[in-house]
């Protein structure tokens, strides 16, 4: 179930690009008690905001993807202490040559398929948390490209 | 023939179970010769157990060149090609072995980095676009344990003879010249074994001999965070028996803590690249935040003459909160501590330790760490302004990985840190110890990091990649020799 897309152009190349977007994804992230699994797997507490408060929740990177120059792709598994929240997202980050030094970065997050009920209370949460994260991305990439 | 009585015998005796071991044992095994496997440790492995999990596997012989380059000239072309050779058939001979390879995922999530993020060391090279990192797939968290499992369980199916706690002593060699045993002990006894074709040496180098590191290295007071069995024996068994030597300067050099109570150290890396060096006096020495093995020798085994010591052996990381916070300090899957000591995510237990100090302010971690206030002030109020200007005009830090420290500080002790050593008894393509003329010794041969072929600069993962390869061609040639009869 696709839930959140982003789409910008940065002014650097692919390769720079390339080299900056684990950095630009897990800096957004804001990861805490990092560790490196294996590099497929990394776990982490994130910091995830339920309205005025910030709730760390457990979560797991799997990267499934990451084709030099091309796309980083990553599910994030997000489980709250306790295990009552359970969540799982695909996301996506492809990149494309446009023209001599710029990349296209296109951001996709996809959710497995919820219950009404688990779309009810979290489908907002899950959208506002893929796009803070792709914004996150893009402001970092503009910055440091 | 000597005139030595045996207690034991076999076709071919390897000594040391890692990596090259098992592969020697299995190949002269499946061969159908008779082995016998001796270790020094009560339980196999080696830094075959505890290294990073990959190997590096190239995808065509411009492999060759690309290797031809980086060892400038310390290894013949003949043995680079032959390794080259070997190398593109190992992912058929792991498949044979019932493992399967999946290609590496270099992220750049722990600093510091490598400058190339991806699988080539030195890119740009010819030929450096042929090779590709892999490790197996498995249910471990570990690599190293996915590799290990895959080898040993192959060693136990074909029930090859192992003995571990039984460190091999000396080589025997016949009055012909010919090396026909090896003399080990274990608990006071003495076992003689005889080889009846041949020897292989898989012992691995002399990380852990004190004496050898600064005589070959050149520095005091590195650290290793590998096996702390590797002591050099079999580079001093080859000697004794007239092998020459290659490589003995050689190695890759990270960073490391030595905790008390610990053989090896840890290997450090940071999660968030709020952190900076300093060295004795409080300055900053190079980028922090990349890894060039070379430029960490250089720089941290600079002596002073005047005061007579190593102004960065050791050398402190200074950090804040935000980093402590980010994940723990010490990599979890690969050194010789991964099984004994889980480091706390969020580093507060190795405070409590006092591994990592805690200063409120700078005036506090001057103190801590020994170092004038007024310089350790100027080196991290001098960064933070790089950190606002995004430029480290002092050493080219890149602008994302500038970020302001702030108090509290956190700060730990490091050293030049090394895995392994590469040198040892020099070796041909048929994995035959040679002597300082260049003359095989006769049923003597050796494979791993006990002379390994990587001489100057080291492409990251061929370690495991040399062990396997030259494994396989030590255990085929010392199998096919004829038997020494009585």
């Amino acid at each position: 179930m696709l839930i959140t897309q982003r789409k910008f152009v940065i002014d650097a190349s692919r390769e720079r690009i390339w080299d900056l977007i684990d950095r630009a994804l897990f800096s957004t992230l804001d990861l805490q008690r990092m560790s490196v699994v294996d590099e497929h797997n990394i776990t982490a507490q994130v910091p995830v905001k339920m309205g005025p408060i910030k709730i760390p929740m457990d979560l797991r990177v799997e990267i499934t993807d990451a084709t030099p120059l091309e796309n980083l792709a990553a599910t994030l598994h997000v489980k709250s202490k306790g295990g009552i929240i359970r969540l799982s997202t695909q996301t996506s980050i492809r990149l494309s040559r446009v023209g001599e030094d710029k990349t296209e970065v296109a951001c996709t997050a996809a959710a497995e398929e919820m219950s009404a009920l688990k779309r009810a209370v979290f489908l907002w949460k899950v959208k506002s948390f893929s796009g803070d994260v792709f914004d996150g991305v893009r402001n970092y990439l503009e910055k440091m490209a | 023939m000597s005139n030595r009585t045996y207690d034991v015998q076999a076709d071919v005796v390897v000594i040391g179970y890692g990596a090259a071991g098992a592969a020697s044992a299995i190949t002269a095994h499946d061969n159908g010769a008779s082995v016998i496997l001796l270790e020094k440790m009560r339980e196999g492995g080696g830094n075959s157990r505890v290294f990073g999990g990959n190997i590096a596997i190239a995808s065509s012989m411009e492999f060759a060149d690309y290797l031809d380059k980086i060892t400038f000239g310390s290894t013949d072309r003949e043995t680079i090609q032959t390794f080259v050779e070997g190398n593109l058939k190992l992912k058929d001979w792991i498949a044979k072995l019932g493992g399967e390879l999946q290609p590496f995922v270099a992220l750049k999530v722990l600093y510091p980095a490598t400058k190339s993020k991806g699988d080539v060391s030195f890119p740009g090279l010819r030929g450096s676009e042929t090779v590709r990192r892999y490790n197996l797939k498995g249910p471990e968290e570990c690599p190293c344990d996915r590799m290990w499992r895959l080898i040993s369980s192959n060693v136990e199916r074909r029930a090859i003879k192992v003995l571990t706690g039984m460190p091999a002593r000396d080589l025997i060699k016949s009055q012909q010249g010919e090396v026909e045993g090896v003399i080990a002990e274990s608990e006071g006894k003495t076992l003689a074994i005889k080889a009846r074709k041949g020897v292989i040496l898989c012992c691995g180098g002399f990380e852990n001999d004190e004496a050898m590191k600064f005589d070959c290295l050149g520095v005091k007071h590195i650290k290793f965070v590998g096996n702390p069995g590797n002591t050099g024996d079999g580079i001093r068994m080859a000697q004794k028996v007239g092998a020459g030597m290659w490589h003995l300067n050689r190695s890759a050099t990270n960073i490391g803590f030595q905790a008390p109570g610990f053989e090896a150290a840890f290997y450090i890396f940071f999660s968030d690249v709020g952190f900076l060096y300093v060295d004795q006096l409080g300055r900053r020495f190079l980028n922090e935040t990349y890894a060039d093995p070379y430029e960490y020798a250089s720089v941290l085994s600079n002596f002073d003459d005047r005061e007579f010591r190593y102004p960065r052996i050791p050398f402190y990381a200074v950090m804040d909160e935000a980093v402590m916070r980010a994940g723990r300090l010490a990599y979890g899957t690969a050194g010789y501590n991964k099984n004994l000591y889980r480091w706390s995510l969020d580093n507060k237990a190795e405070v409590d330790k006092g591994w990592i100090t805690r200063s409120r302010n700078l005036s506090e971690l001057a103190k801590q760490i020994a170092v004038a206030e007024s310089a350790l002030a100027n080196t991290v109020n001098t960064y933070n302004s790089y950190c606002g200007a995004l430029k480290d005009p002092d050493f080219g830090r890149a602008k994302e990985n500038l970020k302001e420290i702030h108090p509290p500080f956190y700060a730990i002790k490091l050293w030049p840190t090394i895995l392994n050593t590469q040198g040892g008894p020099r070796r041909d393509k048929e994995a035959r110890v040679l002597d300082p003329d260049g003359k095989p010794i006769p049923r003597l041969y050796s494979a791993g990091e006990i002379g390994s072929i990587w001489g100057f600069r080291y492409q990251t993962a061929t370690n495991m990649a040399e062990c396997l390869v030259f494994g396989q061609i030590a255990g085929r040639n010392a199998s096919n020799n004829s038997a020494i009869v009585d």
